[in-house]
């Protein structure tokens, strides 16, 4: 692993270093006009030069290869950091960009996308004021007002799913926000109740196969969970003390009766003004990978699980044993490296080490408050974007799909291949999209009447550079490895995104 | 890769509830005018409910013992100017704001005490709220500046 990650560094210092930041201190940030000549030289950074706020719709019918299936009807979101710059500024860390969703229609022998910016109120403050002002997470705006609360930073960047009717386009710490799904217009944020209103609702809902969504929200010293119905209606909100306050809380899980949240052992200090695109965020020595298990129908019921640090963003599944265990599958990673520098240098086009990740599966008794965490194989070269069977949320799922990375260097820290993932045998199965890819992650779509997890699609996105397009993939979930059984060609380039879902038609 | 933004935001939620309670009593008056100062506030909402200040002069006193109050209908400019009175004896003071939209004389927060009204301070009060530190500013015949939150 250390001899490829050398390997890595000493390729991409010979081939790629010289046409993007030459003479710069090797953690800077990059400006706009430096970007702009490394992507001229590198076809594999267009993608994140984004869009702007005037040209910034997207609006086409991709051009079908293979054969598309007459039963996979319906519509696949996805979300992402889309405008990256304005005004000859540009922000440093990738997630600081504006959300942008993409939808593609798809059915009836066609694949219709269309892609909009979230037109949150930080964007439409930043129209109007022609530049960059409000602080993001990696860019520091000195001098601004005051912020109103957690929506006057939201950039609802970060996944969408359709639920009960409407678009949620989702950030960590804000609100989520509210669109049509007919036309992507941006109804605003959405509070659900009054009392409501700027309460965070994270970036990674479950939604459970009866249509329940479940989700959480930190805020400072405290976690809020929600539920909401399959109508769409607010059922439940409840408040409980973080047991790792002011810490990082990024993705949950949901069981038959419980919330499974992880809290990695990073602590989120805004109040420090970034350098460089940094925060400095780091790991607390000595601190535990959290995991706070809650009941869902009374959150003061609950259990804090305490695992080998390690720095998480992503779990797969969790589920209830006979025996009393939940078992949660997660990716993990030894440093907070990807959050801290990695998103810095992709923003950049500087190559990146990012550190090893690993599939992990812990098992947590419930009984006891003991937990084992088992590695899982496969994640050799780097794995994320871990994703289950939608119908086997919060039910044992035998496997997980990965965007990932192997086998020789790339030109870019970025994944290039899709992975599936046996937990019960341990055997992966891969497709390579190619060294002129970036792939982005994959979700499962459930064939009409199918049994069985793999008696399903997977359904993705990728960037080829060469054709200097966005493509949609379509995978038989059971024959991985065969790659695309059909395609979409867009005529043009979608900046990257981070997450997505899809609704049947 | 990725992950996410979390910029979850740390509202120190107690010191603005505070605030609030302390806007509750209102008790402007004419004064003289060498106890006076100009204020300019900016970023209001025109139109919509009142503004609401209160002025401490010392860190022992804030958030505590105000030394004057007053309260405003919201008027019509997005920025306006106006007088503070009963300063005398004050070198130094940090004016918090609220504008109460709906008029109902309280500042609106939702379950986890964040405002849902626009709020100011004096100073620099930076992200995540105001403190005596970051609102004091001396009384030294300048126009005192309060920006409402975005």
């Amino acid at each position: 692993m250390s001899t490829r990650r050398g390997l890595i560094q000493a390729v991409l210092a010979a081939t790629t270093a010289p046409t993007l930041l030459l003479g710069r201190e090797a953690r800077a940030a990059a400006s706009a006009a430096d970007f702009a000549a490394a992507a001229a030289k590198q076809p594999l950074l267009t993608p994140l030069l984004g869009v702007d706020d005037t040209t910034g719709d997207r609006d086409a019918e991709a051009q079908l290869l293979g054969r598309w299936p007459a039963a996979l009807r319906g519509r696949f979101y996805r979300n992402g950091p889309a405008l990256l710059q304005r005004g000859g500024q540009r922000y440093h860390h990738w997630f600081d960009g504006d959300g942008m969703v993409q939808q593609f229609r798809i059915g009836d022998g066609r694949v219709v996308h269309r892609g909009r910016l979230v037109r949150t109120a930080k964007l439409r403050q930043e129209q109007a004021a022609g530049r960059f002002v409000v602080n993001a997470l990696g860019t520091s705006f000195p001098g601004q007002p005051p912020a109103g609360g957690p929506d006057s930073f939201n950039t609802a960047n970060t996944s969408a799913i359709e639920h009960a009717g409407r678009v949620l386009a989702f950030w960590e710490g804000g609100s989520a926000y509210g669109m049509n799904p007919d036309d992507l217009a941006t109804q605003g944020p959405v509070a659900w109740r009054p009392d409501l209103v700027q309460v965070p609702f994270s970036a990674h809902p479950k939604l459970d196969a009866q249509g329940h969504l479940w989700n959480i929200g930190s805020i400072g010293n405290r976690i809020v969970t929600w539920h909401i119905g399959p109508d769409g209606r607010l059922v439940r909100v409840q408040l409980t003390a973080s047991p790792f306050p002011y810490g990082m809380a990024h993705d949950m899980a949901v069981t038959a009766r419980h919330l499974v949240l992880p809290l990695p052992p990073l602590k989120m200090d805004f109040t420090a003004p970034t350098v460089g695109g940094r925060r400095r965020f780091a790991m607390s020595p000595g601190e535990p990978l959290r995991v706070l298990v809650m009941q869902k129908d009374d959150v003061a019921k609950q259990r804090v699980f305490e695992l080998p640090p390690q720095m998480l963003f992503h779990i797969g599944n969790a589920h209830e044993t006979a025996d009393g265990e939940i078992v949660l599958s997660y990716v993990g990673a030894p440093d907070a490296r990807f959050m801290d520098e990695g998103a810095v240098a992709l923003m950049a086009g500087r190559p990146h080490d990012d550190g090893p990740s690993e599939v992990c599966l812990a098992r947590l008794d419930m009984a006891t408050g003991r937990a084992r965490v088992e590695r899982l194989p496969g994640s050799e070269g780097g794995v994320e974007f871990p994703r289950i069977h939608p119908q086997r949320v919060g039910e044992a799922a035998r496997h997980i799909v990965f965007g990932a990375a192997w086998g020789a260097p790339r030109a870019l820290a970025v994944f290039h291949g899709v992975q599936l993932l046996d937990t019960t045998t341990g055997r992966t199965r891969r497709f390579d999209y190619g060294r002129d890819a970036i792939a982005e992650e994959h979700v499962f779509v459930p064939r009409p009447g199918g049994r069985g997890e793999l008696d399903a699609w997977l359904l993705g996105t990728v960037f080829d550079a060469k054709r200097q397009a966005t493509v949609l993939n379509l995978l038989d979930a059971a024959r991985v490895e065969d790659g695309p059984v059909a395609q979409a060609v867009l005529p043009y380039v979608l900046p990257l995104g981070f997450h997505g879902n899809f609704t049947g038609a | 890769m990725k992950p996410t933004t979390p910029l979850h935001t740390v509202f120190t939620t107690t010191a603005l509830s505070l605030l609030a309670a302390a806007l509750l009593a209102t008790a402007p008056t004419a004064q003289a005018q060498e106890d006076c100062t100009t204020v300019e506030v900016q970023n209001v909402r025109p139109q919509q409910g009142q503004l609401m200040l209160v002025a401490y002069d010392s860190a022992e006193s804030y958030r505590k013992k105000p030394v004057a109050r007053l309260r405003l209908p919201a008027g019509d400019a997005a920025t306006q100017r106006f007088q503070l009175c009963g300063l005398a004896g004050s070198t130094e003071v940090a004016l918090t704001m609220f504008q109460d939209l709906d008029s109902d004389g309280r500042m609106g927060a939702n379950i986890v005490g964040m405002p849902t009204e626009p709020w100011g301070s004096s100073g620099t009060p930076g992200t995540f709220g105001p403190s005596w530190e970051t609102g004091r500013v001396k009384l030294d015949g300048s126009v005192i500046v309060v920006r409402m939150s975005t």
